[in-house]
């Protein structure tokens, strides 16, 4: 019976891929080390910046000896948004989790945020008022009242250039373009056309939300109107202004649309060759930029419209304790740790060229000693006074795939502006119309 | 003779050319990824892409091994791809012959349920999985990137209509023979549909091995979690990409997946040799 | 008596799993989507048929559908043309159709992340190899992906190139199931190779591709993957499809209830499509 015999070491192949499995499964559990607390804290920090992290969070498990802080990534942001929310629902919520500013505030609606006040009142070695109020756009729920998370991985779009093309197309290479209008000028300087094919650009970034809020800002709009009802760009035409610069810059051929998706990645990388040579994007790339342009790199606030004011709204993730958390007392020792000790999100920031967000940071030697070396970082936090955050709602997300919806179909498809608005506007009524 | 052979050689030239296009056509993005896992991080954002690395890096498949406790994942990915394989087989064999050589009462309402199976997609169906595991205190264990596994709707599918093949005297000369019934399973049905086995473990492999969302919505630990969770990883939240490194995590992961297949793949052919069809 | 349950036996164990983690599943998203629920709020309100009738009030919802039901169509169209062509061809015993038949499966053993970015590049409009090549002949640039009267034909080329190895594969070895003693009678006849392939190998091997029409439409249905990566349902939501649409309520937007009720209609129509397969082809197909 040869087949018997088979299916016996089939057998027992079974019986000890589950023997591995439980063994995996004693392996897994969570014991904590030598009766220590462990405190669970979800990030969506992968590469470099996940490194750091983990080296942040052993120099807090070295440096005293009752908390046990485990770091696990989680995916992207939005990865890590869907794992937090099927985590909550199956009682396994971490400690403390990293959130992208945008979902910050359904998660405060459902209270599984922990108002972290009582705590640095009871500290007393943090105040609410020390951080940096530029980036406190998504950390207060209900006006003023609850402090539900506090900014971690916070940036703010920045305008770069290439410093040596400026040169070569005789433009003041020591200043970026001020307004709009400085934007096509320059941009048109910086083109390069051989054979009837562009070789240069004279400017990129990605088609995202992020921008458009920028540009919207400057001219004084609000992303979401003040009574929440509707976009705040629609019934003051700034909306069509903005869009109207942006197909200005496309039909001149000055500016090159990187795609759908992957855009930063390729709006980067056409940077970086020196195929275009001005870029909005991130204050966090600031470093990675330095590094890896072979040409002087210059940067700049974003430019504004003619008859605006410099304006742009804040990225990122901020931090939270969540409310469902077993260790509250010991999650919030690790976030006094990370908010007051230089080892902590001080050198997070100074390594990952995030912001930094509270006062005490800010005067350290070491953000000092940063900003003389490279000035780029000064003027990324210099630009936090003209900050604006202005789409704090439940239902922004879903708001924000129609906004950019909106944009690819006025830069992809060439669709009338006005149209498109029109339909932008019902929309959003019909959004922000839904139940709280 | 050798005029004959040259023309013949000659004649068939347009048929290898083409068929090298279309080689080409499929293997050129597994080439350039293998490739840009050897170049440097200038190198790997350049535009146009080179075709060869201009130095050849190794440096990257270190960097991505030490990027997280890459032998723990790797151990989870074998267990789990093995136990999955190992567990669909014994209860996918005898379903998809209950399917095929049986009439019962309710078989047409028993088979929408595999057709339903089939047709769920995972992306739905996690939410209540992971409810249903933290119930049941298994997120600590291997088990929820397996159990979900266990019945394989596809195998039990395309294998019962392999058995619906074999033809009826076959069986009708093994019953006259006495066989039993588990001795026309064991005997006749599954040597008969061997090759469909191994392309079954073939494709459970791979999308097993490969399989991303699953085990990171699973797991809330790195003890418990794959390679592709791993190589995921080095990618930066916001963009960062570092290509080189990325490409020889997943060429790491692209390998036990080659070897197997070019194993499998002449096992498939060898079982229809061996096999009664002929 | 024990005959009878016997067949019970051999289908019992593999159809509890799928109870458990499918039927239950599926019962549960038909739960949800008469709640408000979105998975971290305490409180579900039940709220009857009120996420169905937002869903089909939503115009993006109709051409969710359509997107999806166009994708399907060519998908399936193009992948069992190609996959057929390929098996055919490739279907010898030398070391070359052997080295390719390994290569058409390459691309669906490579994660599509890892492969998304050199199609990114091979259509980009501007510096891309595809438009290059379409100006050699002549013919005017197109916008691939970044226009939406191409997105959704860049997407399905991607798709079948994707895919169209895995269904070569098995293809494959239906052919190599084919008795040789059939075609060296053919051969005596002197009947012609394409002839060969209409009355004999279709004939034959049609249960197979019966069986592979089902597998891939319900597969296309379920697109979520290259769609996630190579557009994120954009421009303009030209891209995205059911699942996209589905897992984009269900947890950026943090609507579960209405992300339910979508999947709710996902999977009546993949039923209906499977039942309608059934009904109709299984009678034409020639078994043997």
């Amino acid at each position: 019976m040869k087949m018997m015999k088979k299916i016996t070491s089939l057998l027992l192949a079974v019986v000890m891929v589950f023997g591995l499995v439980a063994c995996g499964g004693e392996a897994g559990t969570d014991t904590g080390t030598g009766g220590k607390t462990t405190v669970q804290f979800w990030h969506c920090m992968g590469s470099n910046n996940g490194d750091r992290i983990q080296q942040m969070v052993d120099r807090f498990n070295a440096s005293q000896d009752e908390i046990e802080v485990v770091a696990t990534y989680q995916g992207s942001y939005e990865e890590g948004n869907a794992k937090l929310q099927t985590a909550i629902a199956g009682g396994t919520a971490p400690d403390i989790a990293q959130i992208e500013r945008g979902f910050v505030e359904p998660y405060a609606k459902a209270e599984r945020l922990e108002d972290l006040r009582p705590y640095m009142e009871q500290s007393g070695t943090i105040s609410p008022d020390d951080f940096v109020e530029g980036l406190m756009g998504y950390s207060y729920y209900d006006g003023s009242d609850k402090l539900v998370s506090i900014p971690f991985s916070r940036s703010t779009p920045i305008f770069y250039y290439n410093k040596d093309a400026f040169r070569e197309a005789g433009l003041d290479a020591e200043k970026g373009p001020e307004t709009w209008d400085d934007v096509i000028e320059y941009a048109k300087k910086l083109t390069k056309v051989e054979n009837g094919k562009t070789v240069r650009y004279g400017i990129t970034f990605p088609v995202a939300t992020w921008y458009f809020k920028a540009n919207v800002a400057q001219l004084g709009g609000r992303t979401i109107n003040e009574d929440r009802t509707a976009v705040g760009f629609y019934e003051n035409g700034v909306g069509k202004q903005v869009l109207e610069y942006w197909t200005e810059l496309r039909d001149s051929g000055v500016y090159m649309v990187p795609p759908t998706k992957d855009g930063p990645i390729t709006a980067r990388q056409a940077f970086i060759n020196g195929e275009a040579c001005m870029f909005q994007e991130s204050t966090s790339l600031i470093g990675k930029l330095s590094e890896s342009c072979e040409f002087e790199l210059g940067a700049a606030y974003l430019p504004y419209a003619p008859g605006g004011k410099p304006a742009m709204p804040t990225g990122g993730a901020n931090i939270a304790m969540m409310a469902d958390g077993a260790n509250k007392e010991a999650a919030w020792k690790f976030l006094e740790w990370m908010l007051t000790d230089e080892e902590g999100c001080l050198q997070f920031e100074l390594e990952s060229g995030y912001l930094p967000f509270t006062k005490q940071m800010i005067e350290s030697d070491a953000i000092q000693t940063l900003w003389e070396e490279n000035p780029m970082y000064r003027i990324a936090y210099d630009q936090l006074q003209y900050a604006v955050d202005t789409e704090q709602h439940l239902y922004w997300a879903e708001l924000k795939s129609e906004i950019l919806a909106a944009e690819q179909a006025v830069m992809n498809d060439n669709a009338d502006i006005q149209e498109t608005l029109d339909k932008l506007y019902k929309r959003s009524q019909e959004i922000l119309s839904q139940e709280q | 003779m050798s005029k004959k052979k040259a023309l013949r050689m000659l004649k068939k030239t347009p048929e290898y050319l083409i068929k090298t296009i279309i080689i080409l056509i499929f293997v050129f993005p597994f080439y350039w990824m293998i490739c840009t896992a050897f170049k440097t991080y200038a190198e790997a954002i350049a535009t146009p892409p080179t075709l060869w690395p201009a130095d050849i890096v190794l440096e990257n498949f270190r960097t991505a091994w030490e990027s997280g406790p890459f032998p723990t994942y790797l151990k989870n990915s074998v267990i789990v791809t093995a136990s999955v394989i190992v567990v669909q087989f014994i209860l996918m064999v005898p379903a998809a012959y209950g399917f095929a050589r049986f009439e019962f009462k309710g078989k047409n309402l028993l088979f929408s349920i595999v057709l339903i199976a089939f047709m769920m997609p995972s992306q739905i169906v996690f939410i209540p999985v992971y409810l249903m595991m933290a119930r049941w205190d298994l997120l600590g264990t291997l088990l929820p990137q397996i159990l979900p596994f266990a019945a394989n709707a596809f195998g039990i599918f395309l294998l019962r209509q392999y058995f619906m093949q074999v033809p009826e005297e076959i069986i009708e000369a093994a019953k006259l023979d006495n066989a039993k019934e588990s001795q026309i399973m064991f005997r006749i049905m599954l040597p008969m549909a061997k090759s469909a086995m191994m392309t079954v473990a073939l494709f459970s492999f791979v999308s097993q091995w490969n399989d991303y969302f699953w085990p990171l919505v699973m797991t809330n630990d790195d003890r418990l979690r794959p390679l592709t969770v791993g190589i995921a990883m080095l990618k930066d939240a916001e963009g960062l990409v570092n290509w080189h490194v990325i490409m020889a995590g997943n060429t790491i992961l692209v390998i036990p997946i080659v070897i197997i297949y070019i194993f499998a793949s002449r096992q498939i052919v060898k079982a229809f040799v061996y096999s009664g069809i002929k | 008596m024990k005959k009878k349950l016997y067949p019970y036996l051999l289908v019992g164990p593999a159809l509890a799993f799928m109870m458990v983690f499918v039927v239950y599943p599926m019962f549960y998203l038909g739960y949800i989507s008469l709640t408000n629920w979105n998975l971290i709020n305490p409180n579900k309100k039940f709220v009857a048929l009120d996420n169905y009738k937002e869903l089909f009030g939503r115009e993006e919802f109709y051409q969710t559908l359509w997107n999806t039901c166009t994708y399907t169509f060519w998908t399936v169209l193009l992948i069992m043309t190609v996959a057929l062509l390929l098996a055919v061809w490739f279907n010898k015993n030398t070391r070359f159709d052997l080295f390719g038949q390994l290569a058409i499966f390459t691309p669906h053993i490579v994660a599509l992340v890892s492969v998304a970015m050199v199609w990114l590049w091979l259509m980009d409009p501007d510096a891309g190899l595809l438009n290059y090549i379409l100006g050699l002949f002549g013919i005017p640039p197109c916008g691939w992906l970044q226009s939406s009267k191409t997105s959704m034909m860049s997407i399905i080329l991607v798709s079948v190139w994707k895919s169209v190895g895995y269904y070569t594969l098995i293809i494959l070895s239906a052919l190599q199931g084919i008795p040789k003693e059939i075609y060296e009678a053919a051969a005596l006849d002197n009947t012609p190779k394409w002839k060969q392939f209409f009355k004999i190998t279709l004939p034959i091997i049609s249960p197979q591709l019966f069986f592979l029409l089902i597998v891939m439409t319900i597969g296309s249905f379920k697109v979520f993957e290259t769609v996630r990566v190579m557009t994120g349902g954009g421009p303009n939501f030209s891209t995205n499809v059911l699942v996209y649409y589905i897992y984009d309520y269900a947890f950026n937007n943090m609507k579960l209830g209405f992300a339910a009720a979508a999947g709710m209609v996902l999977l009546a129509i993949v039923g209906l499509v499977t039942v309608v397969y059934f009904k109709m082809l299984s009678k034409k197909v020639h078994y043997q």
